[in-house]
């Protein structure tokens, strides 16, 4: 049996990449309070899609690549529905929503933002403040990834190629979540880098210590769970969660700050800080190479 | 210097209370208010006040006041104000053009005017309807509800409920299957409405006078201790009332035709409960100052919302198809949006806030017993006090979440939780499933500012 | 690890859960009897490698990356086991329920009264925009504020202290760090001792400042009230300082009323001016930059002159002025004089001393949002000060450096060391050029405070810190220097020595 979702009946919101191709035959991974997570299908005519994952969101949650943002109400439609459904055998069709009415495409690549020092400031601020140990043993706990955090964006923005590559093989599918606290630590230098590539600001060293990230990530993508592949493959190619878009507002506005702060508590539960502390400290790192200077006077 | 000592609330960054004894302080798990509407948030605090606390405090002692008495069963036209003359039937809702309906409530206001013989045909009902040559107007416009289409006309017979001179009125329910509240209007209906009309009223109001009047409050009490929680699962009070009126009702002619229709109705009380909460909410309509909400209602494309402060205006926003279970051969696809004045019962406390009582609608709509606690409990949150009479087992036996305060919906981001039955979207076909649904959060944040407003005037 | 220990390891293939539910997962089987260590990751080639490390993982075991791997160590195999049960008990309870998260904390301020009704302040550090809404809901309960938030417009601030003056509560800020109320310090503060002196301070480092140079002195403060930066000002009109001088009045523990602030509105001091004459016990105003002055009122321009009078008041003496005989005037290589401050009075005091004695410097309030430009607030980072520290060290116009050292609640848990290796850096600097940098300053702290003065102080003096008991004493060298003829190099080397 084929359970079919309908479109949902209020205009919801598709990421620009969904892959129509896998929309037709997915299966349930995990439903959560304001998401689901579904997988095409692995069925032997699945050919090379089997796997791609589509997330679907509601309510605050936002878009993710290659996902549906539906309303709350929506949301909570799909969510009972997913959980009266045995995920073991059902397949799900949502190939329809592409063709309703009510889908606007949204394109979630990073756009061009100018790096506030204010702002950037504030933020490695609030995280100073806020460094609780994160998980029951020393050992798995998301500060020792995030630890490394300026490290990288040090070595990223230096272009050091050995550096960046030893770094980035420690963060890879490394620490405490669903989504591993390293592989969160770099989505949140990646959405800084590419925030300030596509604006100009990052010098041509920064540019080439980002391919050189790139490369290594791209390399370590089989080292770490689906959905953390699914995000950083899609940050690769430049494009974040909305939820990655607002908190990455937290290093070019100052008022953005407490809010994406506020937001990032509630992703995961360490994933929005560790994201901030990438951002963070790449933001810093890109600033400090222009801007270390003493000023002359009062 | 601090009377009481220094003993702080902590709202945001530990940090700040790091020099303090742990045990001073509370940490709160804060959230932005308003569903993230700051304007709204900033006028739910001002309205926060002594003054608004009295006035919900003197509107929820009204509605827990009110003790309903099922007194009579007589044809609409001769009780429900208004319906005595010229041609107006009510429906479920907030006010709705007859162009925007939805096709259970054409259909049920088309089936309602060929039983009254105003048309031949649907045909024509449609179209004195969309002249405006039969008016309709919403059931909660005059002292009525009905479930789903709610579709009261002139000849119905119609539930009275009295206390100290106030009366509220309900439909008849008509039973599952094809019914003209899910907008069916065939032979089958209209022959059924008939035999309501001729038989099925005039039993119910002569075992009436017979017997006496029935005190609705301890029948919904003592059947939340069997079991119904009053919106969804009527099968204990159905029965309650089945025997309390029994002996009465066998003595008439077609007595037995009559328990018979009761014996395969789990939901005839619904209806009754339904007019009995209208009553215990009207008793707060416009007490100024106060936030407590006197009714949610849907008209199967809107939802809409009163609140006592606000007197009679309507807060309203789209609504969606309720979630939920579906019986064999339906989904959601199938589904209406939510339709129906039913959720008056959550407005007064029973209905999905009282889920604790009745696990066996908990597996109805998908869930387990510690959900149906966990949704009483925080229904709670956003309530004023319990409600004196209707106390939950599960509870501890105290009484269910009553009197919905928009200040705290606002504030905590927790929406009332209603318990539904799900019609096709096609007229006729009738029920398809039933599930839990949540009013609009926009209908909230409307709410604040109507009441701000109406507070500044003053 | 003894020999006695077990390990247990459980892999659940393909499991997808949360992290929050990882997590909970965790500490469920954390508290389990008998339990060490519990470890609940995604099976992927970094975690199984930390696992390895800290001897988590029993050798041979395959995993792949989405699978979700659970492993205890434990005083015995039966504890081990029992907690791995407890562990996959919660994985399968989410797949019966419908995962609805239980509420444990309270969320808003009338919830939080509900579980502990007898809270008298409530603590605000929401973002901006919310915060006029949380501080009214505080408000309307009963509560006294402290509002650490900032991004507050002013048409609120007055708005809400309007309502709190109305019902005789405090409202401290918006943008307030600095609160000692009844022994309770909220924000930046220092374990300062009791006594019977009150501050009211629209300045935090200020209020600092006054209160470990009382400490010092052996006097002890009964409250210190923030009130905002704002609350002097035309439109605020001091709504706060009027309630916090109606509380201290009545405060059968506080003998002394300090205020202190940054220079105000003309009005708003004249006003409070002559309140605070007619109060019936010592007060002093200290209010930065005014010229010193005693009447009804005690008012002092600077931070240490206030501190002084009110010692006065209560028979003590600051040891910086006691006549403890300060070290001769070094002889500087070159007569600029630069301050790198990261407390904003502080430096604002500094200027007033160097002002007064019409002697010319740069004084840099770090922690202001112009230096803060990418960086946490140097009171909290202080590296962001150093490498402005280094950089003076190489140039050739300055002869003397003034820093500051703030610690307490709040503080970097080690602020001297940066600094002291900075001035190391910058010194070394300048004496590969022939010159000598003289570095002087103060520590604005106490002994209980949590980073302890006596060893910020200790670090500070070994790198060559010219210290001083208070940041007006610190000062006070640097003008004598700038004031003397410069010298020879031998002349400094001794006097340095």
């Amino acid at each position: 049996m084929i359970p079919v979702v309908p479109a949902p009946s209020h205009p919801f919101r598709a990421a620009y990449d969904v892959e129509r191709a896998v929309l037709s035959a997915l299966r349930i991974v995990h439903v959560g309070q304001s998401s689901a997570l579904l997988e095409a299908h692995r069925g032997p005519a699945a050919g090379p899609r089997a796997g791609v994952l589509v997330p679907v969101t509601w309510s605050d949650r936002g878009l993710a690549p290659g996902g549906f943002a539906l309303t709350p109400h929506d949301g909570l439609r799909v969510r009972r529905l997913l959980l009266a459904t045995d995920p073991g055998s059902a397949l799900l069709d949502l190939s329809r929503w592409l063709d309703a009415s009510g889908a606007t495409p949204v394109d979630l690549r990073m756009a061009p933002l100018r790096i506030d020092p204010a702002a950037t400031g504030r933020l490695a601020l609030l995280l100073a403040g806020g460094e609780e140990p994160t998980g029951t043993d020393p050992a798995l706990d998301a500060r020792v990834q995030r630890a490394l955090a300026p490290a990288l964006a040090d070595a990223v923005v230096q272009d050091q190629e050995a550096r960046v590559h030893r770094l980035a093989q420690r963060l890879i599918g490394a620490g405490p979540g669903a989504t591993p606290a390293g592989d969160d630590v770099l989505l949140g230098t990646l959405a800084a880098l590419h925030a300030a590539d596509r604006a100009g600001t990052a010098t041509d060293r920064a540019h080439r210590g980002r391919a050189a990230l790139v490369t290594v990530v791209t390399d370590g993508l089989a080292r770490t769970t689906a959905a953390s592949r699914h995000d950083l493959a899609a940050a690769l190619g430049g494009s974040f969660a909305e939820r990655a878009h607002r908190m990455t507002a937290a290093i070019t506005d100052v008022h953005a700050v407490g809010p994406a702060y506020d937001d990032a508590l509630g992703w995961g539960a360490t994933s929005g800080v560790d994201f901030l502390h990438g951002l963070a400290s790449t933001a810093q790192a890109l600033l400090g190479h222009w801007q270390n200077r003493l000023p002359a006077t009062a | 210097m601090i009377a009481g000592g220094v003993r702080v609330l902590n709202v945001g960054l530990p940090l700040i209370v790091d020099g303090v004894d742990p045990d001073a302080v509370v940490q709160l798990d804060w959230r932005p208010p308003a569903f993230g509407d700051a304007d709204a948030a900033r006028l739910m605090a001002s309205l926060d006040t002594e003054r608004t606390a009295e006035a919900n405090d003197r509107a929820v002692t009204a509605m827990h006041a009110v003790r309903p008495q099922l007194t009579s069963i007589r044809p609409a036209r001769e009780v429900v104000p208004g319906l005595a003359e010229g041609r107006l039937l009510l429906h479920a809702g907030p006010p709705i053009e007859v162009e925007r309906m939805c096709g259970p409530m054409l259909g049920a206001l088309m089936g309602a005017a060929v039983f009254e013989g105003w048309a031949a045909d649907g045909d024509q009902a449609r179209a004195l309807l969309e002249s405006g040559e039969i008016a309709v107007a919403p059931c909660h416009h005059h002292q009525a509800v009905g479930p789903m289409a709610g579709v009261v006309a002139p000849s119905m017979p119609v539930v009275v409920v009295e206390d100290g001179g106030r009366q509220a009125f309900a439909s008849l329910n008509e039973g599952l299957g094809k019914v003209l509240r899910f907008g069916a209007y065939d032979d089958e209906v209209i022959t059924r409405l008939r035999w309501m009309r001729e038989v099925l009223g005039p039993v119910l109001d002569a075992a009436l006078r017979r017997s006496g009047p029935i005190d609705i409050t301890s029948l919904v009490a003592q059947a939340l201790m069997m079991g119904d929680e009053g919106h969804n699962r009527n099968v204990a009070a159905t029965s309650l009332f089945a025997r309390r009126l029994g002996p009465a009702i066998a003595v008439e002619e077609s007595g037995t035709e009559v328990l018979g229709f009761l014996a395969g109705n789990d939901h005839f009380m619904l209806n009754v409960s339904m007019a009995a909460a209208k009553l215990a909410t009207d008793a707060a309509v416009g007490i100024a100052d106060s936030t407590v909400v006197t009714a949610m209602s849907r008209n199967g494309v809107e939802f809409g919302l009163r609140v006592a402060g606000t007197g009679e205006q309507w807060f309203t926003a789209p609504v969606g198809p309720a979630d939920g279970l579906f019986f064999p051969g339906y989904s959601i696809e199938d589904a209406n949006p939510d339709l129906g004045d039913s959720a008056i019962t959550e407005t007064l406390g029973v209905g999905g806030f009282a889920m604790a009582a009745s696990p066996a609608i908990t597996q109805f709509v998908g869930g387990t017993p510690d959900d149906a606690l966990a949704t009483t409990r925080s229904m709670r949150r956003i309530t004023v006090r319990p409600h004196p009479a209707y106390s939950i087992p599960s509870l501890n036996f105290t009484g269910t979440p009553s009197g919905i305060d928009v200040l705290k919906v606002l504030d905590t981001g927790v929406l009332p939780v209603i318990n539904t039955g799900i019609a096709h979207r096609l007229a006729g076909i009738g029920q398809i499933g039933a599930g839990i649904v949540t009013a609009p959060p926009e209908v909230f944040q409307q709410a604040v500012r109507g009441l701000a407003d109406r507070r500044s005037t003053v | 690890m003894s020999s006695a220990d077990a390990l247990s390891v459980r892999v659940f293939p393909r499991l997808y859960r949360d992290s929050v539910t990882l997590m909970a997962l965790a500490a469920s089987a954390q508290k389990a009897d008998g339990v060490v260590r519990v470890g609940a990751v995604m099976a992927t080639p970094a975690n199984l490698a930390i696992l390895a490390e800290a001897g988590m993982l029993p050798e041979g075991l395959a995993a792949s990356p989405d699978d979700l791997i659970i492993s205890v160590r434990a005083t015995d195999e039966t504890a081990a086991d029992a907690a791995l049960d407890v562990a996959e008990a919660g994985l399968s309870a989410q797949d019966a329920g419908t995962g609805e998260r239980v509420e444990v904390l309270p969320q808003t301020l009338a919830e939080g009264l509900a579980v502990d009704a007898t809270c008298t302040v409530a603590a605000v550090s929401t973002p901006g925009t919310y915060a006029p809404v949380v501080v009214e809901q505080a408000l309307r309960r009963g509560l006294h504020v402290f509002c650490f938030s900032d991004n507050v417009s002013v048409a609120d601030e007055v708005r809400l202290k309007r309502m709190a003056a109305e019902r005789n509560l405090l409202l401290m800020g918006p943008d307030c760090g600095t609160a000692i109320l009844d022994g309770t310090p909220l924000g930046f503060a220092n374990a300062v001792r009791p006594g019977p002196i009150a501050m009211i301070a629209a300045s935090g480092t200020g209020a600092q400042e006054v209160s470990c140079l009382l400490d010092a002195a052996g006097a002890g403060v009964s409250q210190i009230i923030g009130v905002g930066g704002r609350d002097l000002s035309e439109d605020v009109g001091g709504l706060t300082t009027n309630v916090a001088l109606d509380l201290v009045l009545a405060d059968p523990g506080t003998e002394v009323v300090v205020l202190v602030s940054k220079p105000a509105s003309p009005a708003v001091a004249d006003a409070l001016l002559a309140r605070l004459g007619s109060v019936g016990r010592p007060v002093v105003a200290c209010l930065l930059g005014l010229e010193d002055s005693d009447g009804a009122v005690t008012v002092r321009g600077t931070l240490e002159g206030g501190a002084a009078a009110a010692a006065s008041a209560v028979g003590l003496e600051l040891a910086t002025t006691s006549g403890t005989p300060e070290p001769p005037p070094a002889t500087l290589s070159a007569r600029g004089v630069v301050g790198l401050y990261t407390g904003g009075t502080l430096a604002s005091e500094a200027k007033v001393i160097l002002g007064r004695a019409d002697v010319a410097a740069e004084i840099l309030d770090l922690g202001d949002d112009k230096y803060t430009a990418g960086r946490p607030h140097p009171m909290i980072d202080p590296s962001a000060r150093a490498e402005h520290v280094e950089a003076a060290g190489s140039r050739a116009d300055v002869g003397l450096l003034l820093v500051d050292l703030v610690i307490g609640h709040g503080a970097a848990a080690d602020p001297a060391t940066p600094l002291a290796d900075a001035v190391r850096a910058a010194r070394a600097a300048a004496e590969r050029d022939g010159r000598t940098l003289v570095v002087v300053g103060s520590v604005c702290g106490t002994a209980a405070d949590p980073q302890g003065i006596d060893g910020q102080r200790a670090i500070l003096r070994e790198a060559g810190v010219l210290l001083f008991a208070s940041n007006a004493a610190a000062v006070r060298y640097a003008v004598a220097c700038a004031s003397q003829p410069p010298g020879s190099q031998a002349d400094r080397q001794e006097e340095l020595s």
